[in-house]
């Protein structure tokens, strides 16, 4: 668990962070989302001290970060940032190895947790363990960057708009790929966006900020739900209850009737989102679920818009 | 991003061939003569024939070598400190001095130097030094300064202190610039210590000067060609 307590960031006469008090769960994958210059890239680095703090303390599991020296606090903190900041004079195998090297591990371990990383991120790794940073395309890079963030196996993991960089199908490649790994790893993930798509696709719990404050806190459901400021709503804007459809798959709705005779098909799995674009696409109002071949029922353009904001 | 090559050479043959051709210089006195008369029909004197030119070409490898490192080292040294946060304040002023270093011409100094070091290597090896300072310097600092910021502020969030930093990442990555420093200077450094015969430091200036002195310009080549292709062969093969 991560604590903020009234932290405080000042730079010269502008308050970065303004008396600030988070708590981060474990496990969980809390995004800090914003407009830029709201603060969040500046709160992020006071968790693993790259921003030394005016007031207030950050502790991590109940000690404060400033009880640990910087270096040894960050080699036991994954990092990873929007330009990947790979080696450029080092080969893929010793960029993804560097903190298990500051850390002292032996060569064999290494090299074996190297291997590991790459097939985790998806990559070959014996095509990718020579390869250099100047040989990768952008998402190949960025996988990289992840893959070395979690090299030492850290707990936390600090990412700064790890997949800004990205053309847009890259982007939501890779967005899903670390969803999924971080369902499987339960790190406890602190991500900086100012992607609201990103933002609600990715956020087990969104921290809105706004001139170095905390607007509101709460699973994008919440926020969608209950917004307690104008701000909220403006910056989330109409479309957000589509990007909350997004998060959802049909198999969470109670399941409705199968239509009558031919009509398009979709896959239980199929987020709800996909679903009301096939209906669109498709001109109909009501499809059928399938789980796998079998048709297990159906589900109407009504039954997304009233279901879904009692139910999710 | 900078691509950072390691180890390109520009022309190992050219520098295998240069070297040849230098050795034959240094070592074949007969066919040196051959080439000469055909060059310069009219002299009867040749050569400079008071010393063999192995013992030239030894003293001048010694005084650029040894100018050459204590450059690197006081201009690296130099260049590290002045990028460090701490010597950061003072990066103009030193770079400043670095050049009206190299600005002052080199025989002034020597000449200079002589009342207090004396004559041969000393005041020679001050003027050689106090010259190739800054280009070494200046290609520090250019260097280090081209390393990506990304790349810095990766380092510095997974754990690396300065000096790992420094080590691992700025050093390497600055090395294709101070490297094109370090020749740079080198060949400036070998056509400099042709002016140490001036004040008794040996070196391939001394034939040049003696054929300066007896006009005649068959010495002047015999000594300053194989300047010319050390000069060459360092830039070819750093």
């Amino acid at each position: 668990m991560i604590e903020l307590r009234n932290v405080t960031k000042r730079y010269d006469t502008t308050v970065a962070v303004d008396d600030v008090t988070l708590t981060v769960p474990d496990g969980e994958l809390t995004i800090l989302l914003g407009p830029s210059g709201c603060g969040k890239t500046t709160l992020l680095r006071t968790i693993n001290r790259m921003v030394e703090l005016d007031a207030g303390e950050v502790l991590i599991d109940g000690q404060s970060v400033r009880s640990t020296p910087p270096e040894v606090l960050r080699r036991h903190i994954g990092y990873a940032i929007q330009s990947v900041g790979l080696f450029p004079h080092m080969t893929v195998r010793r960029n993804i190895g560097t903190v298990p090297r500051l850390l002292g591990w032996e060569t064999a371990r290494i090299e074996a947790r190297v291997t590991e990383l790459l097939s985790l991120v998806g990559l070959d790794p014996v095509a990718y363990a020579d390869k250099r940073p100047a040989e990768l395309s952008g998402g190949e890079a960025q996988r990289i960057g992840v893959a070395r963030a979690l090299a030492a196996d850290p707990p936390v993991l600090l990412m700064d708009e790890p997949f800004g960089a990205l053309d847009p199908i890259n982007r939501e490649r890779l967005q899903r790929e670390f969803a999924s790994l971080h369902s499987r790893l339960g790190k406890t993930v602190v991500f900086v966006t100012h992607d609201i798509e990103e933002a609600v696709l990715l956020g087990d719990r969104i921290v809105l900020m706004r001139e170095g404050r905390i607007v509101q806190t709460g699973s994008p459901e919440e926020l969608w739900r209950g917004p307690e400021h104008q701000f909220v709503r403006d910056f989330f804007g109409d479309e957000f209850g589509l990007r909350i459809l997004s998060r959802h798959r049909i198999a969470d709705l109670k399941p409705g009737a199968a239509p009558q005779g031919a009509s398009a098909r979709v896959h239980l799995d199929t987020n709800l989102r996909d679903a009301l674009a096939i209906m669109v696409t498709e001109s109909v109002e009501r499809v059928s679920i399938l789980d796998g071949e079998r048709v297990v029922g159906g589900l109407s353009f009504c039954d997304i818009v009233t279901q879904v904001r009692e139910s999710l | 991003m900078t691509t950072y090559i390691p180890g390109i050479r520009r022309n190992p043959f050219g520098v295998g061939l240069l070297t040849a051709v230098l050795a034959l210089w240094v070592l074949y006195t007969p066919g040196v003569e051959a080439v000469l008369r055909f060059i310069f029909p009219g002299e009867t004197r040749l050569v400079y024939d008071r010393s063999p030119l192995t013992r030239f070409i030894g003293e001048h490898l010694a005084l650029v070598a040894v100018g050459g490192i204590i450059a690197i080292v006081l201009g690296t040294i130099g260049g590290l400190i002045v990028v460090s946060p701490i010597g950061r304040p003072f990066r103009d002023i030193v770079l400043r001095i670095a050049n009206f270093g190299q600005s002052v011409p080199s025989v002034a100094i020597m000449a200079l130097a002589v009342p207090s070091l004396g004559y041969g290597s000393r005041p020679v090896l001050l003027a050689l030094v106090i010259y190739s300072i800054l280009p070494v310097m200046v290609n520090v600092v250019a260097g280090v300064e081209s390393v990506p910021r990304s790349v810095v502020e990766a380092g510095r969030g997974m754990g690396m202190t300065r000096t790992e930093r420094l080590i691992q990442l700025e050093m390497p990555l600055a090395m294709p610039v101070i490297m094109t420093g370090i020749r740079t200077m080198l060949v400036i450094l070998v056509s400099a210590a042709t002016l140490g015969a001036v004040v008794g430091a040996g070196g391939l200036g001394v034939p040049i000067m003696s054929g300066i002195g007896s006009f005649n310009n068959a010495v002047v080549a015999y000594g300053a060609v194989p300047a010319i292709l050390l000069a060459l062969i360092i830039d070819q093969a750093l």
